[in-house]
């Protein structure tokens, strides 16, 4: 509705990607009984790598240090279609579920060339990996965000969160809990949490998304780290907007779009605890169990298709 | 022909039907009838492949939306489900059977396979949808049909073009033999990447626009009274996501072996930039592809009359407009923000890449096309039914063999399981009946008078 609120909130979701990080850290961290870093550390780290020397292999050609940028700007492109505290965004009407996918496809696909352009058997390793977990990933997410779609009747994502947002939180459909279930599992694939991959590993019998940028540096590596910040962020707004959007303001009201930061920032922090003590508590599944975990989100996702004609 | 099909019974139509839906699968290489399109393409010089994927499988397509839309005009729903069976099929199949493929043309043979696939599920949901008498969803798969076969044309084109220029500056098409070639010719490499990008359904290359109104006509199934439309329908959204997931891991494959990282062979390290004019022609069709992946209203409005005039629709929903004037604002964004990035002041070095400390790394140490599809090949083995081997060379030591050889060949195939039962039963009918054929001139003779026996005692009868 309001350029200047769609334009703020999708640069908030840019901003504070990195804290969210940073947060999850120094959770995992006091878990672990360690001390940890401050929440504000990532932010350092950025800023520190965008200072340092950007070093390419001498095999590389001109799509390394572009797959960086392709990445961060498809992924801020995204964040543009995800409503954060107002029911809208820049790409409202036109911004649907299908294109928000297929843009996260994008930079995954730039980051997987950039990967083998390095001329390591790392990149190879990573990408590799990230083709098995991508490929099985696209299909339980899409089905849910479909069958999302199909009870709201709306197929842009600030559709869908404005129609929940006017429901009563106890009237949802039961497709909602299937739809939630299998996009919580693959979201923890899409950003590479564990029990999929581990962010923290540097081993190369488990290293997934370390091994794509294990020859990055500098710039091109601040722009990666913050990327997938970013994408985790836009994940957790987009589960947050799709199946407890309230509190988010949706008229012109200012007292609620004053509130709506207060209460996006309290089930946030919710997430992030919850992805701190699952990470804290579970191992990371073996390779070849990672097709099993999609299967189950797969089964999760074709369910709420099913009930949305079976329910109706 | 419109006439005499309205007040034909339902019988022949089907017999029809079915009919125009194998002879035109056959040409259109739907499975299992695929079988002699990734022996034949390949087989041809790149801009014959180029002509055959482009213009010859879209004459089957053409054929099949005449007959089936517009002489027929559309049949019972089970006509639908039938074509949307056999379009996922093909699709999932054609781009498994790619991913293993390390012979450039022939993936990319097999990849037109998966995008027939692809066109035959918007052929097929169409006909769901006129069965449900639901006109103008019926429009929007059927261009999302027509605008994938136009598409297709053109990225295939462009990747079979780029294979030619391969072959032309390496010798050879196996791409576990390149590598780097990015580096080396750079116009090549580039357009073959926006082949790639297109191919895959990338937003902003025109592979996505047709997918895009697939998977939103997929959406709109839900709407459909009849319960079984409304849940397979959507289900055929996965089965997209899927083909298009497969199909990113094989183009990367793809992309990343023979574009990427260092060279496999003498001949990759040898390459150079090809002529001029074979430049100007895959830049042209890589121009095409971005142009109707920002715009597709371009092609979407000439497409949506000519299917409106087939299926006798007024207009397009509404529902599917905004997609046209998303895409120019994604671009603009996109580009601006991919420019700032890198743009980004920063002191670039170049430095070897890091070989764990010891002296340096070689082309050998890189995943090879093999390994990348390896984790895929492995979830779908029972596609695949692979036979391996390993051969390892001692030389003295048992822990440093000499050499290791590893063959993984994919066992399951339709001409073995299908064709090759039916020409067996015939060869051996056929064997049986050759003691007829004693030598013995007699015996022949026998069989003449026999003959005019029963003639005769036939016409007496009849």
């Amino acid at each position: 509705m309001n350029p200047a609120i769609d334009l703020i909130q999708s640069l908030l979701l840019v901003a504070i990607a990195p804290l969210v990080s940073g947060v999850i850290a120094r959770l995992k961290a006091q878990m672990q009984n360690r001390r940890g870093a401050s929440v504000l550390r990532p932010y350092a780290d950025l800023l520190k790598l965008f200072r340092k020397h950007d070093m390419a292999p001498d095999t590389a050609s001109w799509l390394f240090r572009f797959a960086p940028a392709a990445l961060f700007a498809v992924t801020v492109t995204a964040a543009a279609f995800v409503p954060v505290l107002h029911a809208s965004a820049l790409f409202g009407v036109g911004g649907d579920f299908i294109l928000l996918v297929y843009l996260l496809a994008f930079g995954r696909f730039f980051l997987m060339l950039g990967a083998m352009d390095g001329g390591s058997s790392f990149g190879g390793l990573g990408a590799s990996r990230e083709a098995l977990v991508s490929a099985l990933a696209e299909a339980p997410l899409l089905l849910a965000l479909t069958s999302v779609a199909i009870l709201t009747h709306s197929i842009s994502v600030a559709g869908i969160v404005l129609f929940t947002l006017q429901q009563h939180p106890f009237q949802l459909s039961a497709v909602f809990v299937f739809a939630l279930g299998a996009l919580v599992l693959v979201a923890i694939a899409e950003t590479g949490r564990i029990p999929v991959d581990n962010p923290s590993s540097h081993l190369e019998l488990t290293m997934i998304h370390e091994a794509m940028v294990l020859e990055y540096s500098g710039a091109s590596l601040a722009l990666i780290e913050w990327a997938s910040s970013i994408k985790l962020t836009l994940i957790l707004a987009l589960l947050i907007g799709v199946f407890a959007p309230w509190g988010m303001a949706a008229g012109a009201s200012l007292v609620a779009l004053a509130l709506a930061p207060l209460f996006f920032a309290l089930k946030l922090a919710a997430l992030t605890i919850a992805i701190a003590v699952l990470e804290s508590s579970i191992a990371k599944l073996r390779m070849y169990q990672v097709p099993d975990f999609l299967g189950m989100a797969s089964a999760l996702a074709i369910l709420a298709v099913a009930f949305t004609a079976l329910m109706r | 022909m419109r006439a005499a099909a309205a007040s034909m019974p339902m019988g022949l139509r089907t017999g029809i039907f079915l009919l125009s839906f194998v002879g035109f699968g056959t040409k259109a290489g739907i499975v299992p009838f695929h079988l002699w399109l990734p022996k034949a393409h390949p087989i041809a010089p790149s801009p014959v492949s180029a002509l055959m994927s482009a213009v010859m499988l879209k004459t089957a397509i053409y054929g099949f939306v005449r007959f089936t839309f517009d002489f027929l005009g559309g049949g019972p729903a089970w006509w639908g489900y039938v074509v949307l069976l056999a379009g996922a099929v093909t699709g999932l199949l054609g781009i498994l059977y790619a991913l293993t493929e390390h012979d450039m043309k022939r993936l990319l043979a097999y990849s037109s396979v998966e995008n027939i696939g692809i066109i035959y599920l918007g052929l097929g949901a169409a006909l769901v949808f006129m069965a449900n008498n639901a006109p103008v969803w019926a429009t929007v798969a059927l261009v999302a049909a027509l605008l994938h076969a136009l598409n297709h044309s053109l990225f295939k084109s462009l990747l079979f073009l780029g294979a030619g220029a391969i072959a032309d500056a390496t010798h050879t098409l196996d791409i576990e033999m390149l590598g780097g070639l990015l580096k080396r010719m750079r116009v090549t490499g580039t357009v073959f990447l926006i082949g790639c990008c297109s191919i895959i359904g990338l937003p902003l290359f025109n592979g996505f626009v047709g997918e895009w109104m697939l998977f939103r006509s997929f959406v709109a199934g839900s709407e459909l009274p009849g319960i079984l439309s409304a849940i397979v329908l959507p289900l055929m959204a996965g089965v997209l996501a899927l083909i298009g997931g497969i199909a990113a891991a094989c183009f990367a494959k793809l992309y990343g072996i023979a574009f990427l990282g260092r060279p496999r062979s003498l001949d990759a390290e040898r390459a150079a930039e090809v002529a001029a004019s074979m430049q100007a022609a895959m830049a042209l069709l890589a121009a095409a592809c971005v142009v109707i992946g920002i715009l597709p209203g371009i092609v979407l409005n000439p497409l949506t009359v000519l299917a409106r005039e087939l299926l006798h629709t007024p207009a397009l929903p509404e529902a599917v407009l905004p997609i046209a004037h998303t895409l120019p604002w994604i671009a603009a964004c996109v580009a601006v923000l991919a420019i700032a990035a890198a743009g980004i002041r920063r002191i670039k070095r170049t430095v070897p890449t890091w070989a764990c400390g010891l002296p340096a790394l070689n082309s050998r140490m890189q995943y090879s096309s093999a390994a990348f599809s390896k984790p895929l090949r492995k979830v779908f083995s029972r596609v695949y039914e692979a036979d391996r081997t390993v051969e390892v060379l001692y030389t003295q030591q048992p822990y440093f063999p000499k050499s290791i050889l590893y063959r993984s060949v994919r066992t399951t195939s339709f001409e073995k399981s299908l064709y090759r039962p039916a020409v067996d039963a015939v060869v051996g009918m056929a064997s049986r009946l050759r003691r007829l054929q004693t030598g013995n001139m007699q015996v022949y003779l026998l069989y003449i008078f026999l003959a005019v026996i029963a003639l005769l005692v036939f016409m007496r009868f009849a």
